[in-house]
């Protein structure tokens, strides 16, 4: 009996001492902050990115250590949400303890506080009455309503106490706020992914991680149409339907069936008069069986479409597989002549130089380019400089780079430029490579150039030439010092063709003393720049363009443009230059397809939370008390006033009260 | 028996409605602005959606019950409507006139009219403490005067921006609240009023500086943008700013953010006060410092109040534009933890009673946090709400 009652005990303790924990102000306080600092994380580490961004990023020893934490995802973290859940926890447990205090409180008037503890205000008034005279309590009692007051009279024996309060709806602020924090958090979580994180545990849903098309996709991928919320994303060609979207988690995806059909018309991008998009628009149209026209509407950013309580969203944009006609042009040591091929965006081609098979992959096409053409920096002036697109060029070893090249010849400097972009990995940023275009418009100058100056044929003429020149001014007319002369000068052509600048270095690294290398050097390079002079005449004469023996201002700066190219092409890492000659461009519109039914629920608690964050700051309490005490010389008259908060402004307010009771009483001083 | 006292008139201490507060100016006022709302109305209602109507009647009401509230702004609003509406009349409808007008090009195109904001709102910083440091109420109240002629220039030049924009291009139109440049013209003149507000209403001008710094400090960083980087240059808006939240979401944000910077000043002047037995110099001549923390409560308060309605309002609009209420963006998650750290410091405040040091270098620390909600996110992080560049 002793037992079962001390048990009885320590159980109504236990859970007094977690009412006690919950309920704190600490742990409150703690888990605010505690929530803001776990955010801090997902704004620092990028979220929902590539796993391999993140391996690149962090190796493959820190990658494990965030992927066990959850950090790519940190929002969605059980870690995290079990903290959120602390803080409706906490919240809930004060409302619960402190909202019947603070009803009762709001109702109660406290009339019966001792003369003591009003004696022992901070703020108070005390006025002595003599014994002929009435105080006029209805006097008092009109003061303080007319203050705002809400008054009640308490006589007790000698004494009369009027008990005065105002603002007490302040405490449904309270109420209110703390009740929205709750209230968002339901909402929220309702849509929320635990449902998916449930069922993934169990075993009923599997993520899928491949990168396949849907048709091979698994089972248990697929979510039913049912599922109550969630938030997904799929790209649709232009003429194209479909009744599915992906939802992204972790590293894979899953696959959530629509309870209808969307068909993407057309997909637009409008444009300022300065280039920059102005909107972004998909005409769609609904199908649904239980339907019966289907709907036709167009969507644009901030104007969604909402059927069954399914939004549709403008969320992006690609391209869906536009078809795209191309010129291959070689880029030196080739025999091949130019070749015209087509290809589509987002597909795979397949082409043979030489002996080797490339694979063209055409990753993306863009109709507009928006650049700043400015010349200073900072300025800003927005021209279209026309279409381009990106692909990779996969060697039969299995190693691509990637390139971006432009339809239009752009303006640099007052010349006209072909511009091709190449890098190695998809964060780099594209190097650019000038190819200078010829007074035609066309690069037929400059490939010419360059079929030159990988011909050996062209090379060897040019070295008899230089060797001849050479032996005219010597003495030594040896024909077998000729002919090294031609053989060497040969060599350094051949070699600065396929390596250029670098290869020349190693060349003199090789054959120089170290301090004669600057000097051997130097003789190399004018060698081949002697080389290069009489290649790019033989250009010009060949067209009809080389005149009065000389070049003029233009192909000088054309020559050196060129030759700037043929430095940079051992850095290229392409056989050809591929020429966008004509497209059909076909578009894909990105969508947004959430369903969440928690939104309302968050919206209700957002309301709750405004209304009571006003009520708790605009709506002070406050209470006053005016007590009347007859005694043997006459009466008299406490007046005390407390607002929890101290304010400055009570302090005032209650030093008017002071006057408008002191007017009321001060006759009868 | 009827004693005298009961019907002796005490109104002089009684609390009134505010209705029976109004005077007739109050009402000629009110009559105007309806009047005012009316014509634009009929004028520009082809440029608004239902949504842009119901704000432009929520904006009478907001602008009435502040006039009524507090009568110096009923001049304000007079004075900044007649000047936009004088350079409206003089640009005639015709952007180039900017340049050949005299009262235009030195006075009220946007960007003059910033400029001048600008020159008063340092200017006013340095008379502030002067004035502080002569214990001049003459030169105290200069201070004051010019940061409302600032706020009334600042207004005045936003107003007529958002004329620019349409007579740029129609297309471009829109209300200039949409990129950093605009935003910190917004920042200072709302920080300069509220700041204001809390000078009339404390009856204290030696706050004025330490307040006026930090708009200085605006200003510093909008002539910076503008010459340094042509911010100033009007530009069409992106398509996820074409919608009415903007309207209400980013004055609402800067009512908030604005709060936040006062109450971080005040927090500053209350660490510089530091201990007053000593008599230091700021000891000697701020207020109590039971006011100054009063104020920043009172500031915290109202910020807190506004950026949470801000927050809000940002939820709902992202829930149209981007898919989601919440999707947990960089710019989100800094406002939740704003939201937070306010929240946290109110507790504190409210339930614990903590007051003095720890509350004021809370509230500085707080402003960092804000700065960087505001501004960090835009340089450092990326998201979707990446609007303001560097």
């Amino acid at each position: 009996m002793v037992a079962a009652s001390k048990t009885k005990r320590n159980q109504h303790s236990t859970s007094r001492r977690l009412l006690e924990f919950f309920g704190s102000m600490n742990l409150a306080i703690t888990l605010l902050v505690v929530i803001a600092i776990a955010s801090v994380i997902g704004t620092v580490l990028q979220q929902n990115q590539p796993y391999n961004d993140y391996i690149i990023k962090f190796g493959p020893f820190w990658f494990e250590v965030f992927d066990k934490l959850q950090l790519y995802d940190v929002y969605h973290a059980l870690w995290f949400l079990v903290i959120l859940a602390f803080l409706v926890i906490s919240t809930s447990t004060c409302i619960y303890r402190n909202t019947p205090t603070m009803l009762r409180e709001m109702r109660q008037w406290r009339e019966h506080i001792s003369r003591k503890s009003l004696a022992a205000f901070h703020l108070k008034a005390e006025w002595q009455i003599p014994s002929n005279t009435v105080v006029p309590i209805e006097g008092l009692e009109q003061a303080l309503t007319n203050r705002g007051y809400k008054v009640k009279r308490h006589v007790q024996d000698t004494t009369t106490t009027l008990a005065a309060k105002r603002g007490v709806y302040n405490r449904i602020g309270y109420i209110l706020t703390h009740a929205a924090i709750v209230v968002i958090c339901i909402g929220g979580l309702l849509d929320g992914n635990i449902p998916i994180m449930l069922s993934e545990r169990l075993g009923n849903i599997q993520v899928e991680t491949r990168d396949v098309s849907v048709s091979k996709m698994d089972k248990k991928s697929f979510l039913p149409v049912e599922n109550p919320s969630y938030r997904g994303n799929i790209t649709i060609p232009e003429n194209q339907a479909a009744s599915f979207i992906f939802l992204s988690v972790r590293d894979g995806v899953l696959v959530q069936h629509l309870p209808f059909t969307v068909e993407v018309k057309d997909f637009r991008i409008t444009h300022y008069d300065n280039g920059q998009p102005k909107s972004y628009e998909s005409d769609l149209v609904i199908y649904d069986d239980d339907l019966d026209q289907p709907i036709e509407q167009t969507i644009s950013v901030n104007h969604p479409l909402i059927h069954k309580g399914i939004t549709i969203y403008q969320a992006s944009f690609g391209d869906g597989g536009s078809k795209l006609k191309l010129r291959a042009w070689p880029l030196g040591a080739s025999q091949n002549k130019s070749f015209t091929l087509q290809g589509t965006v987002k597909r795979n081609t397949d082409i043979t130089i030489g002996d080797e098979k490339i694979v063209l992959e055409i990753g993306d096409f863009r109709k507009f380019n928006i650049h700043n053409l400015a010349q200073e920096a900072g300025a800003k002036d927005f021209k279209n400089v026309g279409p381009s697109f990106q692909f990779k060029l996969r060697r039969s070893d299995g190693d691509a780079l990637e390139y971006n090249n432009y339809m239009s010849p752009i303006k640099v400097e007052g010349r006209l430029f072909m511009l091709s972009g190449v890098r190695s990995t998809p964060g780099e940023a594209f190097n650019y490579i000038h190819l200078p275009v010829g007074p035609d418009g066309s690069l037929k100058r400059f490939l010419r150039f360059l079929e030159l100056v990988h011909s050996d044929a062209a090379m060897l003429k040019v070295a008899k030439g230089i060797a001849d020149i050479t032996l005219s001014v010597a003495s030594n007319k040896d024909p077998k010092v000729r002919q090294q002369i031609i053989d060497r000068t040969v060599e350094l052509g051949r070699l600065f063709a396929r390596g250029g600048f670098a290869a020349i270095e190693k060349a003199v690294d090789r054959s120089f003393a170290k301090e004669k290398r600057m000097e051997g050097f130097r003789a190399y390079m004018n060698i081949i720049r002697v080389q290069l002079a009489a290649l790019f005449e033989r250009t010009l004469r060949e067209a009809g363009e080389y005149k009065n023996d000389q070049l003029t201002p233009r192909q000088e700066q054309f020559y050196e443009d060129a030759v700037t190219v043929l430095t940079a092409l051992p850095h290229y890492g392409s056989p050809i230059y591929l020429q966008l000659t004509d497209f059909e461009h076909i578009e894909a519109t990105g969508l947004e397809i959430t369903r969440s039914p928690g939104k309302y629920i968050v919206y209700l608690g957002c309301t709750l939370l405004l209304v009571g964050v006003f009520m708790l700051f605009y709506i002070h309490p406050r209470r006053v008390w005016v007590m009347v005490t007859k005694t043997g010389q006459g009466a008299t008259v406490l007046c005390g006033g407390s607002d929890h908060r101290k304010s400055p402004d009570f302090e005032r307010e209650f030093g008017i009260i002071r006057l408008a009771l002191s007017a009321r009483l001060k006759p009868l001083v | 028996m009827s004693t005298p006292q009961e019907v002796m008139d005490d109104s002089e201490f009684a609390v009134l409605p505010f209705w029976k507060k109004l005077t007739l100016t109050d009402g000629l006022w009110a009559i105007i602005m309806a009047l005012g709302t009316v014509l634009t109305y009929i004028n520009y209602s082809g440029y608004m959606d239902a949504y842009e109507v119901m704000i432009l009647v929520g904006t009478l009401i907001s602008i009435v019950s502040l006039g009524w509230r507090w009568r110096p702004t009923q001049i304000l609003v007079l004075v900044v409507s007649a000047l936009s509406l004088f350079a409206m009349w003089l640009y005639a409808g015709d952007i180039a006139r900017g340049e050949q007008s005299f009262f235009l090009k030195f006075l009220f195109s946007s960007q003059s009219a910033v400029m001048w904001m600008s020159a008063l709102f340092v200017m006013a910083t340095v008379a502030y403490f002067w004035g502080l440091t002569t214990r001049s109420d003459f030169i105290n109240r200069v201070a004051s005067g010019m940061t409302w002629c600032a706020a009334a220039m600042g207004l005045v030049g936003l107003m007529v921006r958002w004329l620019e924009s349409y007579l740029i291009n129609p297309d471009y139109g829109h209300i200039p609240v949409s990129n950093l440049y605009e935003v910190f013209i917004l920042f200072s003149i709302v920080t300069a009023l509220l700041y204001l507000y809390y000078e009339q209403r404390s009856g204290t001008k030696t706050l004025g500086g330490f307040v006026l710094l930090i708009i200085s400090a605006a200003v510093g960083f909008l002539l910076w943008y503008a010459f340094g980087k042509e911010a100033h240059i009007i530009q069409p808006l992106v398509p996820a700013l074409q919608s009415y939240w903007m309207k209400i979401h980013v004055p609402a944000n800067f009512i908030g953010y604005g709060c936040f910077a006062i109450a971080a000043m005040l927090g500053v002047a209350l660490l510089l006060i530091g201990d007053r037995s000593k008599r230091g110099f700021f000891a000697s001549r701020l207020p109590d410092v039971a006011v100054i923390d009063d104020l920043q409560y009172k500031a915290i308060a109202l910020g807190f109040a506004f950026f949470t309605l801000a927050t809000i309002l940002g939820a709902l609009w992202a829930a149209e534009a981007w898919g989601s209420y919440w999707s947990w963006d960089p710019k989100e998650t800094w406002a939740l933890i704003v939201w937070l750290n306010y929240a946290a410091w109110l507790h504190m405040r409210l339930t614990k009673g903590w007051r003095g040091a720890t509350m004021a270098w809370w509230s500085v620390i707080g402003l960092f946090v804000t700065i960087f909600a505001f501004l960090g996110v835009n340089m450092f992080l990326s998201g979707l709400h990446s609007y303001g560049e560097l």
